[in-house]
């Protein structure tokens, strides 16, 4: 009896490890047969299919004609890597309106996706290694620049799909696809350009004496730069906040290719709105956003360019509150900035680069900062006194916003300007005085009903008085006068508006488990949510579990992203994992298979001293 | 004092008045109400630029409302209630114009899970939306990096936007 237990044991054990490759090669040969990439092999019989290929939900109405790229999308995770990377840009194709071609470029980094036929047809082949060399040059400079490039599915090349995007009125976009173990919030990506730049929409918006072919180039120079740091940005963490992520964006295209300048178009737009706040939502009406790439400059200038990638490092690291919410930047910003080496604040910084819009003392591209749009007061002054009779006298802020005040000596003016300020806490001030072109600050110490002296302002070209709401808190007000007088100011009654995001960018809640996820490959595998809800479930309730999972997001991310690198250890951790797993969704089975063990492990040596 | 026609004409208001009262709090469970994504969350009404939108009763499964045509009556299995949604990408940006809002994401893969367990795998429709009848119970329902954790009672229909991704456009 017992050599027959064994002898059935040893056969069901062949029969499964003969059967699983099996199973396991179907899929594959499945979708490599539907994509074209090998021969058609339907092999496998008719349950093999059922089990690998589960139809839709029972009791609801079926999809006739299932497009294949879903139901490679569903059973993507069940793939081997080799053939995931074959299948990768299946996943999210555009469709070109002719026959696809590919050109792979020089350093194999890239696929450039195009057609000679349609309306996305492009002007020659030459263009399309323009492209593929354009594409090469910018990842190079983000690596030499320390970034880490964007992931793609299986380390395939990263797809680019040239497509006649005027009629949509956009350079490029791009778009994220599916997590990969980089990171908790980590995305792949592909991306989509113009087929030529040719038309007018993209030739008018750079001016000069430059022939139709050189702007298209441009464009083409500054769209790659732009669109592809957008790829990194989904690769650093795809919850990333939408005004600095264009502002990064628009930074870099003058940072990888200075000659064009088209960027330098959105600044007057903050500048002539620079009531509304930093993290204003992109808009080239408002300046929000892509105007926001010179505030980048100015973190360069005074802390060195690393200082943009430690702010896309810091956020790579938080978690997402959920639903595609965007983690503010914000306070990512302050947070990084009030660390070593930078020992700032962004107030302070803020404060700064407002001052700079009126200096222009930048130390960067010093060549183009007459492109950079001179300060744009709210209002302007030549008669006085000014006081709370004049109706604009006073403003109110919201967080991380300035005003400009303009006062002229005119005849009349008194030699020596007073300007008092009364303002809130979070409220900075300063005034300079501009003497054909020789600028002095006049700082306000504090702004309880503060005066500044401003002497000479009749013999000056003008004053300018600065204020700066440089805190996280809307609504901070200030008033101010030229004659000694000054009003009762409230302090805001809202608190931070950061304070509630903040507080949910501690982990868990949707947060992800980095080494199961690198383990089996994909963040919705049903393991990794068994994982998962026992970090929600049970973890997460008490203090213990909740220091233990806040010391996993701190130590687990190297670790994941290396074993997500590596075939074999995936395999070794997701042999580990199985008896953590199978004690997590069945406790009471493993308190008893515990039981068991206890009790053999007592009984063995028992039994061998009979 | 009150004659007795004047106490009859009365008390016939009155039961009118009830009665009308009574059909009118009835109203809410008996007809469709419409709901529609504003490119956050779901909110009350139709889409105001004609896009698709739910129409929505009590033990009926929910229809996504495309055009014009009469919205048609399925009721839910007893003990079931639903899932309906939208996977959606939100889009921002535009240098040349502003392109921000959201783009639905056609036949995307919705997976409900219950109990850690794939209960249900679904896709969305032409139009990125999607429906699931299901037993009333707690469920994750997942697309692309999205879980919404829902609680589905007897005959109702719970809405929910699954969030599958950003575009940035430009």
């Amino acid at each position: 009896m017992k050599i027959f237990i064994h002898g059935m044991s040893l056969v069901a054990t062949f029969v499964m490890a003969a059967s699983l490759p099996a199973y396991a090669g179907v899929l594959d040969d499945h979708y490599l047969a539907a994509f074209g990439v090998q021969a058609a092999a339907q092999t496998g019989s008719a349950l093999q299919r059922a089990v690998l290929l589960p139809s839709t939900e029972t009791g609801e109405t079926p999809h006739c004609g299932t497009p294949l790229k879903l139901e490679l999308q569903r059973d993507w995770g069940q793939l081997e890597s080799s053939t995931q990377k074959i299948l990768a840009k299946q996943l999210v194709a555009p469709v070109l309106s002719g026959t696809e071609l590919v050109l792979t470029s020089p350093s194999g980094r890239f696929n450039i996706h195009y057609t000679t036929a349609g309306g996305d047809a492009v002007p020659s082949l030459a263009w399309v290694q323009t492209v593929a060399q354009t594409l090469d040059d910018v990842a190079a400079s983000y690596i030499n620049l320390g970034w880490r490039l964007a992931p793609t599915t299986g380390g395939a090349s990263y797809n680019v799909y040239l497509r006649d995007l005027a009629p949509q009125v956009l350079y490029g976009q791009t778009t994220s696809t599916q997590s990969t173990p980089n990171g908790p919030n980590s995305f792949a990506s592909y991306m989509e350009i113009d087929n030529d730049y040719l038309d007018a929409v993209y030739q008018n918006a750079l001016t000069g004496s430059l022939s139709a072919a050189q702007k298209a180039l441009m464009s083409l120079q500054i769209t790659v730069a732009h669109e592809y740091h957008h790829s990194i940005q989904f690769g650093y963490n795809v919850n990333f906040d939408s005004w600095y992520a264009e502002a990064t964006s628009t930074w870099f295209e003058d940072e990888l290719y200075d000659g064009v300048n088209q960027l330098y178009n959105y600044i007057p737009a903050w500048f002539r709105n620079s009531g509304l706040s930093l993290d204003t939502k992109p808009s080239v009406t408002s300046g929000g956003g892509y105007g926001r790439w010179i505030f980048n400059r100015y973190l360069a200038e005074q802390h060195g360019t690393g200082v943009i990638k430690a702010a896309w490092e810091k956020l790579a690291s938080l978690n997402t509150p959920g639903g595609g919410a965007q983690i503010p930047m914000v306070p990512v910003l302050e947070n990084l900035l009030l660390t070593a080496p930078y020992n700032s604040t962004l107030g302070t910084d803020f404060l700064g680069f407002a001052k700079r819009v009126y200096q222009r003392d930048w130390s960067n591209h010093s060549g183009d900062i007459s492109k950079i749009s001179t300060y744009s007061p709210v209002a302007a002054f030549s008669s006085y006194p000014v006081n709370s009779s004049t109706a604009t006298s006073s403003v109110t802020l919201p967080h991380h916003s300035f005003a400009y005040y303009k006062f002229t000596p005119t005849t009349g003016a008194p030699a020596s300007l007073n300007i008092t300020v009364t303002g809130t806490s979070g409220i900075k001030a300063t005034a300079f005085k501009n003497a054909a072109g020789s600028i002095t600050e006049f700082p306000f110490g504090s702004v309880n009903g503060t005066t500044v002296t401003i002497p000479g302002f009749s013999a000056s070209s003008e004053v300018a008085l600065l204020i700066v709401n440089a805190a996280d808190v809307d609504d901070h007000r200030a008033n101010f006068s030229t004659d000694g007088s000054s009003q009762n100011v409230s302090e805001p009654t809202g608190g931070s508006v950061y304070a509630v995001s903040s507080a949910t960018n501690s982990g868990g809640g949707g947060g992800g488990c980095f080494i199961a996820t690198a383990a089996y490959g994909s963040y919705l595998h049903p393991q990794v949510q068994i994982l998962r809800d026992f970090r929600d479930h049970f973890l997460l309730t008490n203090a213990p579990g909740r220091a233990f999972v806040a010391f996993y997001y701190r130590t687990s991310p190297p670790l994941a992203d290396f074993i997500s690198r590596h075939e074999l250890l995936r395999g070794v951790v997701r042999a580990a994992l199985t008896p953590v797993i199978a004690s997590v969704a069945h406790p009471a089975s493993a308190v008893i298979a515990l039981l068991l063990a206890a009790m053999v492990a007592l009984c063995l040596p028992f039994r061998r001293r009979i | 004092m009150p004659t007795g026609s004047t106490i009859f004409l009365a008390g016939l208001l009155i039961a009118t008045i009830s009665v009308t009262a009574s059909a009118l709090a009835k109203r809410p469970a008996d007809a469709w109400n419409y709901s529609y994504f504003d490119g956050r969350a779901f909110v009350a009404g139709q889409s105001p630029d004609g896009g698709p939108f739910f129409a929505l009763r009590e033990r009926m499964r929910p229809v996504v409302v495309t055009g014009t045509a009469k919205i048609g009556e399925v009721a839910l299995p007893p003990g079931k209630g639903a899932i309906a949604g939208l996977c959606y990408i939100e889009q921002s940006g535009g240098k040349l114009a502003n392109v921000s809002g959201y783009v639905p994401v056609p036949r995307a893969p919705v997976r409900i899970f219950s109990g850690g367990k794939v209960f249900a795998m679904i896709e969305a429709d032409e139009h990125g939306y999607f429906v699931a009848a299901v037993t009333a119970g707690k469920y994750s329902v997942f697309s692309g990096p999205t879980i919404v954790e829902v609680t589905v009672e007897n005959g109702t229909t719970v809405l929910v936007p699954l969030w599958t991704g950003r575009r940035m456009a430009d």
